[in-house]
């Protein structure tokens, strides 16, 4: 059985305006009190951003998250992240365990966690501990995701730099290592070598070489407008896995780049998978590229969970109308369809979605059912899901006979 | 046969930076027939869109010549060109930088028919209004949006409505520069199948840029393949899918991922493109070719027909 590296359950990010607090007076913060049946806070509209996601990632295992700009599926991983938590605007609930570790900390009760904002910090404090170095993220755009002041060198190894701990163990490691091996005069012959900065420094060196930049030596103390697109990213992919990450997010990592060069990337991306064994969450909205080398896939839509499965399962016979649709019309490389056939209509507004399924609007299929209630979550094979009321069954007529009677 | 639309011989564009010379685009010549498309790919940097600017004669050319419907385009007088350029028109990128963010979507279609009210006549409110919603009937904006503006539209209404101020003067030759490629999926396939159908009832001609080599393959008639300013391949689209002689056609066919069930391993090209102001003398593809020889280092190969319809430059093929 392989390690669980990631568990999310009954994920929800909910965006709110910020004249419009959660709580009714100043310093009590009712957002935790919120039942999750009541969408609406005081006064405005809610855009649920995330609702209701949930997966398991094992060790070594790629996850793809698919599907439309304002889906979700960033707002999903960067609450994963930490890096949307619940505050004055926001509320996050649900529960995200890493590695046995619950990350998001939500407390039952106000009263047991203190003050609101103490209880922010600590969670904070701890956050950092693990971003950077057990969990960590490409963007899509490398250009504003690296500080334009700093020399890339600097800027690779500072996760080391924060994670001084784990670095010093490794450098005592090193220390042992050259002591067996070559006595004291090793140790001295390496000693600058093994002063933290030049240890972190050689580590950003060797990892620029395997992520291809030539000439690393240089290159490490150039600045990030010096680099092209495609050199950028590399950057990026080198200081996401400086701290031997176990579990990478990749946040469309290649949307923004040529194709020879996107392929260059993925290869990357794969080769250091298969070396380091790294859990990889892709986030894009490529169904070639997603399936080219994940395993399951998880397609979201208006913020919710469309169907779930593995990839071969999803190419092979996708059962959400919307997933047909989103492979029926994305152009593909040699097929000789002289029509693309296109999903009508627009995205919902997130703020206005439509009761009952988000997709019923633009879906060919839609019954009446289907605008009134949201559909159940369907299993068709083991790890399969689908949630749509076409593969729901028997309880189609259940429901039915419940809305009736 | 078929009447030819556009024919551009020899096209060239350098622009100054510093002392030195970037030859952006470096003779390119193509013929476009009425009605169909001609698809242009190549990674950023190529010189796809400086080519559709000077086609368009938005940027002067630095040497060539455009023959737009019989008649020397660069040649003609200051005003002649106006009224030819009517036939003429362009789809950006960027939908929203391209409409005018301060006028509401139907004084944006309208514009065209101001701009040349002189010559069209001036039409009145009502004449207006109305050629103003047969054109969003026709893109696929409904008419409510009539009087909202371009920020409240979402990216693929943007896009018709682009659309929509290109086709008002009805013209034969529109130039669609990566119009899909800021859109989702599915609304990239309604974009798509707005062009063709466009296509279809009106016989336009397209020149359709993109870095999507699927969806080049998807519309397209004929496509020419640039690399550093130069069209390295021609062929009619299928012949060029399923033949790539050049090199880097097929390293660019490789780098395409496709959909598949098992996953698949990367096959692209190491490097990348180099600077246009310092192209590799010779073929400018050989830092990257795997055929490189050292012919290619030394000597640019002649741009010239393969096989019927197939161009191609490239000393494999002598």
């Amino acid at each position: 059985m392989a390690e669980t590296i990631l568990e999310v359950n009954d994920l929800h990010t909910w965006f709110g305006k910020k004249k419009y607090r959660f709580g009714k007076r100043k310093g009590e913060f009712k957002v935790y009190r919120f039942g999750k049946e009541k969408g609406q806070y005081k006064g405005g509209k809610v855009i649920r951003a995330v609702e209701g996601l949930s997966y398991t990632l094992n060790r070594g295992e790629a996850l793809a998250i698919v599907g439309e700009s304002g889906s979700g599926k960033s707002v999903g991983v960067s609450t994963v992240m930490g890096l949307t938590h619940s505050g004055p605007t926001t509320r996050v609930t649900g529960r995200v365990t890493f590695k046995g570790q619950d990350l998001l900390n939500t407390v039952s009760d106000p009263k047991e966690a203190g003050l609101f904002k103490k209880h922010a910090a600590i969670r904070e404090k701890e956050f950092r501990a693990i971003r950077g170095d057990q969990i960590s993220m490409i963007f899509q755009d490398p250009m504003s995701s690296l500080n334009p002041t700093m020399k890339i060198g600097r800027q690779i190894v500072e996760p080391l730099l924060w994670h001084k701990g784990k670095l010093r163990q490794e450098i005592q490691d090193e220390k042992k290592r050259l002591l067996n091996e070559g006595g004291k005069e090793a140790l001295k012959a390496h000693r600058k070598d093994l002063r933290m900065r030049n240890f972190a420094r050689a580590r950003g060196l060797k990892l620029l070489e395997e992520v291809g930049i030539p000439s690393p030596e240089t290159r490490f103390n150039n600045y990030p407008f010096e680099f092209s697109g495609g050199m950028r990213q590399r950057v990026m992919i080198a200081m996401a896995l400086i701290g031997d990450p176990d579990l990478l997010i990749a946040d469309e990592p290649t949307t923004a780049l040529d194709v020879t060069v996107q392929a260059q990337i993925l290869s990357i991306i794969q080769k250091m998978r298969k070396r380091k064994n790294t859990s990889i969450i892709l986030i894009t909205h490529d169904l070639a590229v997603a399936s080219s080398f994940c395993d399951r896939v998880i397609v979201m839509y208006a913020g919710r969970v469309m169907e779930e499965g593995s990839m071969a399962d999803f190419i092979r016979c996708p059962a959400h109308p919307y997933s047909q649709g989103l492979l029926n019309s994305t152009p593909i490389l040699g097929d000789e369809r002289a029509r693309l056939e296109a999903i009508q209509g627009q995205p919902p507004d997130p703020r206005n979605l439509p009761s009952g399924c988000p997709f019923s609007a633009r879906c060919t299929k839609c019954m009446e059912l289907c605008t009134r209630e949201a559909p159940p979550k369907t299993q068709l094979t083991p790890g399969h899901n689908v949630y749509c009321w076409l593969c729901a069954g028997e309880k189609v007529q259940e429901k039915e006979a419940d809305i009736n009677g | 046969m078929a009447e030819t639309i556009v024919k551009a011989r020899d096209i060239s564009k350098y622009f100054k930076v510093g002392h030195r010379q970037l030859k952006a685009v470096d003779g390119v010549s193509f013929d476009i027939e009425r009605g169909t498309t001609l698809g242009v790919v190549g990674e950023s940097g190529s010189g796809k869109s400086t080519l559709a600017r000077v086609v368009l004669d938005l940027i002067p050319a630095t040497s060539g010549s455009v023959e737009f419907m019989g008649k020397d385009f660069f040649k003609l007088s200051k005003n002649e060109r106006r009224l030819l350029r009517r036939e003429m028109q362009i789809v950006f990128q960027n939908p929203f930088l391209s409409l005018f963010p301060h006028m509401s979507v139907s004084a944006n279609i309208a514009e065209p028919f101001i701009v040349n009210r002189k010559e069209l006549g001036r039409l009145s409110k009502a004449e207006l209004d109305e050629r103003v919603a047969d054109l969003m009937d026709l893109v696929g904006v409904p008419r409510e949006h009539a009087n909202v503006y371009p920020h409240e539209l979402s990216g693929g209404q943007q896009q018709r409505v682009g659309i929509a101020r290109a086709l008002a003067l009805n013209p034969k030759f529109v130039v669609c520069d990566e119009p899909v490629s800021s859109l989702d999926v599915s609304i990239q396939a309604q974009i798509l199948n707005l062009l063709q159908d466009l296509q279809d009832q009106k016989e336009l001609s397209y020149m359709f840029i993109a870095h999507n080599l699927a969806v080049v393959e998807h519309i397209s008639t004929h496509v020419a393949v640039m690399y550093l300013g130069k069209v390295v391949e021609y062929a009619p689209t299928q012949e060029l899918y399923r033949h790539p002689l050049h090199p880097y056609t097929q390293v660019l066919m490789d780098s395409v991922p496709k959909l598949s069930e098992g996953g698949t391993e990367f096959s692209g090209i190491e490097g990348e493109i180099p600077s246009p102001l310092d192209p590799p003398k010779g073929c400018r593809f050989c830092t990257r070719c795997t055929h490189c020889t050292k012919r290619c280092t030394e000597e640019e190969p002649v741009y010239k027909e393969v096989e019927p319809g197939h161009f191609t430059a490239c000393h494999l093929y002598d």
